[in-house]
């Protein structure tokens, strides 16, 4: 039996140990609760709200009429806030790479760069929605990671004008280092080149912020408070969607079917076309091209890009970076420094054997054709007689051929502002030759004769771009007054208003007497006529046409194909120049182009397409410079130059 | 006659403070789940209801052990304590879930067998302590602690170490109202924790001991210092305090804690129910849950004083020493002075097996303090 006394002893015992342990726990209460209450009432707050970042959406591109060329569209995101991720961060990413089908290692990539933020860091853009439910599904396997809305761009018309455009790609170390302060985090998305890259700012508008409450997965539960996004500013480009699409499908006709009749060769080529009244590019196509869609967002965007390098690079913009011989579409350069020096008239008439000094064959007779004969200036640009113009080379001479072809314009930059920058090719020559050779014995630096003759061709040493073509042509048919070329006619701002507009501007003005360019001009109009070069790409044509073929001869394939030209002739509209790499002919591979390129301005000339209401006010505006300078009033009136040196 | 009896003599005051605990439970278990838990699709009532059925099997199981007179337990000890040591083996053939061997499916629901085995425990040792008294020599403590030690191995080897924390309270307390020697069961103790801290210097310097797992070790010390692993092992315990912290005096208001309602306190229906009402409610309504478990712990500290035999008062006492040990355990844990242990909180942790043996243990102190009247009818 119990010991009474002792019971109550023990019970007493009990009663105080019961009071201690509650006291202690009361005394934590008081602790955590009321002591320190506020703290982890901040800490409390600490845990559920969080930052966010709301993309803005990009400013659209335009084409000149107001047309939607590259826009967004709606997308999810996969994002994941670092301190949500487990310790075990790699099982996340890993089973994450494996639900969106793509490498883990670029969702560690990404992760290490965006290292720091406040806000999570987007991992993976323009996610599949079948993936997107795949990953709500396994929430809870994949903790700190969750889906957000956020716009990605589009490009509705995939590859066409690619290389205008350019396309969007993760912000690199680079850029993140040299934008630093304007707001940018390692996970954004940046222009990587084209008018992509040139109006980042512009495009990029100024993302907003949202203060959310999280819970304990850091899964968003309700927005608290929001600062919105503001867009980012429009662009109205000068492309003209309908010529763009021509110029698209001619080039692409010619290369495929260039193609099928030489199926080794790489063929490519690019088309570039002008606004002689402004310098407004109406279409710049560059083939091979690639689909910007897939380069911004393609979950196999890396192993695309990597497909893209070529050869043929399908990333190289050739119309503004790529450099080649120009080959006879440069001989009106040869025929002008011929005409200023007087040492030949257009009516002198000249043997053109076939056979040139130094040993040199001109191509008809390599064709297996009659030597031209007897011709004069016109009919030497209208069969392209290489005799002739190796005549009028060796009477020129190396020094002024070098000093017109920079008048006109070659071996420097014609102005256009882009991204990457455009190249400006070669203009030899004797100091360039020295310079060139200068590590190798003295009888290779020494300018030869007969490489003058190449020079007088297009040939040799001389490269050029097809933009620098186009300011040739554009030149002669303004009578020596070039526009600088320009992308961007204007800037919207989100809601529709007009900014700003781009006012035309001489790039480049070469005053010569007006007879000069006349008879440059009539040569050319002889191309196109029956016995001309290129009268077979325009048999039947509607307008007057000034045109010149070139054929770049290579020693390493089959030749460069060129047809460079501008209509109407009389008062001329536009210039285009096609350009084919192994092309072979000028007048097989590149007049048909620019023949399909013309007909296609001229049809669309007569029935200008809808323009959007809120566009009306901004035209009339943006059109005011361009009418200023329709008929540039560049005469004769400036006196010949005798040597200009 | 029966009704009568039980209506005349019934402890209301006790069953006054057990229904209020449970009401308590409700509401937080209520406030802790309307919202969902992660993977489970069900509707907000689906564990409120659950836990009110369940307060129901309870008052089933309650009743028949608050009419049997407990001295009839006496004779129903060996087959009792037979059937609970095969059904804690039992339990461990099944699958783990969530690490440990602690559930037994039956039919549409599960129960947890270390739960009842308690009252078992209690009941055996109490009718042990009744025929031999401890008088202060070491070897009064063998057989007690023979009757633990096949429990204890097979709950230890669940692993269910905070039940076995419970056990051992049991058994000291038990031993101490007894009359054991306090030395005695000092050095008991302290041997014990002894053993504990080094187990785990071992565990956690490499020492491969097969059963125990250093992840358990460090889950039982982090309250040491939750910072030191503070998204792993610690995050319960500072999620909990800042739940309990951010309360403050009045609480953020019932459903509207967040801590609670985001989902960043774990296991807020079982294990962490204190911390949804020091978040909810405050520090008045944790005060007030304390008060509550005071009067509990005191009335049942009178039930054992008044026995009116020594099998009376052990089992009084052993039904004492759980509840008071499941509340330093569970309170503790969630104000973070107390190792992460993982036992409920009497009446208020949402979970069957717990609220249906916590009623059972009440109805066995009804049952002592009713027959301590006995005499008057």
């Amino acid at each position: 039996m119990v010991d009474e006394t002792q019971l109550e002893r023990r019970i007493l015992i009990l009663r105080v140990l019961i009071a201690i342990v509650l006291f202690l726990l009361f005394a934590r209460l008081v602790d955590l609760q009321l002591v320190n209450g506020d703290e982890y009432a901040r800490r409390a707050e600490g845990n559920r709200i969080r930052l966010m970042r709301t993309g803005a959406p990009r400013g659209l591109l335009y084409d000149r009429f107001g047309r939607v060329l590259v826009s967004n569209r709606t997308s999810f995101a996969v994002v994941a806030w670092p301190e949500g991720l487990p310790r075990d961060s790699e099982r996340v990413l890993n089973e994450l790479a494996g639900i969106l089908k793509i490498p883990a290692d670029r969702l560690k990539e990404a992760l290490a760069k965006g290292a720091g933020s406040p806000v999570p860091i987007v991992l993976e853009r323009d996610v599949d929605p079948q993936a997107v439910i795949a990953i709500e599904e396994r929430r809870d396997e994949l903790p700190g990671v969750f889906i957000m809305d956020m716009p990605t761009r589009s490009y509705p018309y995939g590859s066409l004008g690619a290389h205008v455009f350019g396309y969007l790609g993760p912000i690199d170390l680079d850029e993140l280092k040299r934008w630093r302060g304007q707001g940018y985090v390692g996970t954004d998305q940046v222009g990587k080149t084209g008018i992509e890259r040139l109006y980042e700012r512009d495009l990029r508008g100024v993302p907003g912020g949202q203060q959310v409450e999280v819970d304990a997965s850091l899964k968003p539960v309700q927005v608290l408070g929001e600062l919105p996004a503001t867009p980012g500013t429009s662009l109205v480009l000068t492309i003209d969607l309908d010529l763009q699409k021509a110029a698209e499908e001619a080039l692409s006709k010619s290369i495929s079917r260039l193609d099928r009749r030489r199926p080794g060769v790489r063929h490519a080529g690019s088309v570039v076309v002008l606004d002689l009244r402004s310098g407004a590019i109406l279409a710049l196509a560059s083939q091979p091209a690639y689909d910007p869609n897939r380069l911004t967002n393609g979950p196999d965007r890396g192993a695309y890009f990597t497909s893209l390098l070529g050869p043929p690079s399908a990333l190289l913009n050739r119309a503004l970076s790529g450099i080649y011989p120009p080959g006879s579409v440069f001989k009106p350069v040869t025929a002008i420094a011929a005409l200023m020096k007087g040492v030949v008239k257009p009516e002198d008439r000249y043997y053109a054997d076939g056979y040139g000094p130094y040993g040199k064959v001109d191509w008809n007779i390599q064709a297996h054709k009659a030597p031209h004969g007897w011709v004069d200036m016109y009919r030497a640009f209208a069969v392209s007689s290489n005799d002739y113009f190796w005549h009028l080379g060796e009477l020129v001479g190396v020094d002024d051929l070098s000093y017109y072809a920079r008048l006109l314009g070659f071996g420097a930059p014609t102005g256009l502002d882009f991204y990457p920058e455009e190249k400006t090719g070669t203009v030899p020559d004797r100091e360039y030759k020295r310079s060139l050779f200068q590590d190798r014995p003295l009888a290779y630096q020494i300018w030869y004769p007969a490489e003058t003759l190449d020079f007088a061709i297009g040939q040799g040493f001389m490269t050029a771009t097809p933009l620098q073509v186009a300011q040739l042509y554009m030149l002669i048919a303004n009578r020596g007054v070039a526009f600088r070329p320009y992308l961007v006619a204007g800037k919207v701002s989100p809601q529709g208003e007009w900014l700003e507009h781009t006012e035309p501007v001489v790039g480049r003005q070469v005053d010569l007497p007006r007879e000069v360019w006349e008879t440059v001009e009539r040569g050319l109009q002889k191309v196109v006529q029956p016995g001309g070069t290129a009268y077979g790409a325009f048999i039947g044509v509607k307008y007057p046409v000034a045109g010149k073929t070139g054929t770049a001869e290579l020693s390493n394939g089959p030749s460069h194909g060129w047809f460079a030209a501008y209509a109407p002739v009389g008062d001329p509209e536009v210039v285009v120049v096609a350009m084919v790499e192994h092309g072979e002919g000028g007048a097989s591979a590149a007049a048909p182009i620019a023949r399909a390129v013309l007909d296609a301005y001229f049809a669309a000339r007569s029935r200008p397409p809808a323009l959007p209401a809120w566009w009306q006010t901004g035209l009339q505006d943006g059109r005011k410079g361009a009418r200023a300078v329709e008929n540039p009033s560049v005469g004769p009136q400036a006196s010949p130059d005798e040597h200009g040196r | 006659m029966v009704e009568r009896r039980l209506l005349r003599y019934l402890d209301w005051y006790l069953v006054g403070v057990a229904a209020s605990l449970m009401s308590v439970g409700f509401l937080a278990i209520f406030s802790a789940t309307h919202r969902g838990l992660p993977g489970l699709p069900v509707g907000p009532y689906y564990f409120v209801t659950r836990q009110i059925l369940s307060a129901a099997a309870g008052l089933l199981v309650a009743l028949p052990i608050l009419i049997v007179d407990y001295h009839r337990f006496a004779d129903w000890i060996r087959p009792l304590y037979l059937s609970t040591l095969g059904v804690l083996f039992l339990v461990l053939l099944t699958e783990a879930i969530s690490g440990a061997s602690s559930w037994l499916r039956l039919g549409g629901f599960s129960i947890q067998p270390s739960e009842p085995a308690k009252l078992v425990f209690i009941i055996v040792l109490a009718r042990y302590l009744e025929l031999h008294p401890p008088e202060g020599r070491w070897r009064d403590l063998v057989v007690p602690f023979l009757i633990a030690g096949p429990m204890l191995v097979l709950i230890l080897a669940q692993p269910d170490f905070g039940t076995a924390i419970v056990f051992a309270g049991i058994l000291l307390g038990m031993l101490f109202v007894a009359g054991a020697k306090p030395l005695h069961l000092v050095l008991v103790f302290a041997s014990g924790l002894g053993t504990v801290i080094l187990v785990a210097y071992l565990v956690l310097h490499g020492v491969d001991l097969k059963i125990v797992h250093p992840y358990q070790v460090q889950r039982l010390l982090v309250f040491l210092d939750p910072y030191r692993d503070a998204t792993g092992a610690g995050w319960n315990v500072i999620q909990s305090m800042i739940a309990v912290g951010s309360g403050r005096l009045t609480g953020k208001g019932l459903f509207s804690g967040s801590q609670t309602q985001l989902a960043f306190l774990p296991a807020r229906h079982t294990d962490f129910i204190f911390s949804v009402v020091g978040e909810e409610l405050g520090f008045l309504g944790t005060t007030a849950l304390l008060g509550l478990f005071f009067l509990l712990l005191w009335r049942a500290l009178q039930v054992t004083q008044k026995a009116k035999d020594a099998f009376g008062v052990y089992l009084s006492a052993g039904v004492l020493a759980m509840f008071l040990v499941h509340i330093l355990v569970n309170v503790g844990m969630a104000l973070g002075v107390m190792p992460v242990t993982g036992i409920p909180l009497p009446f208020l942790s949402y979970g069957g097996s717990s609220l249906v043996t916590n009623l059972a243990a009440i109805a066995l102190l009804l049952n002592v303090e009713m027959r301590r009247h006995k005499i008057l009818f």
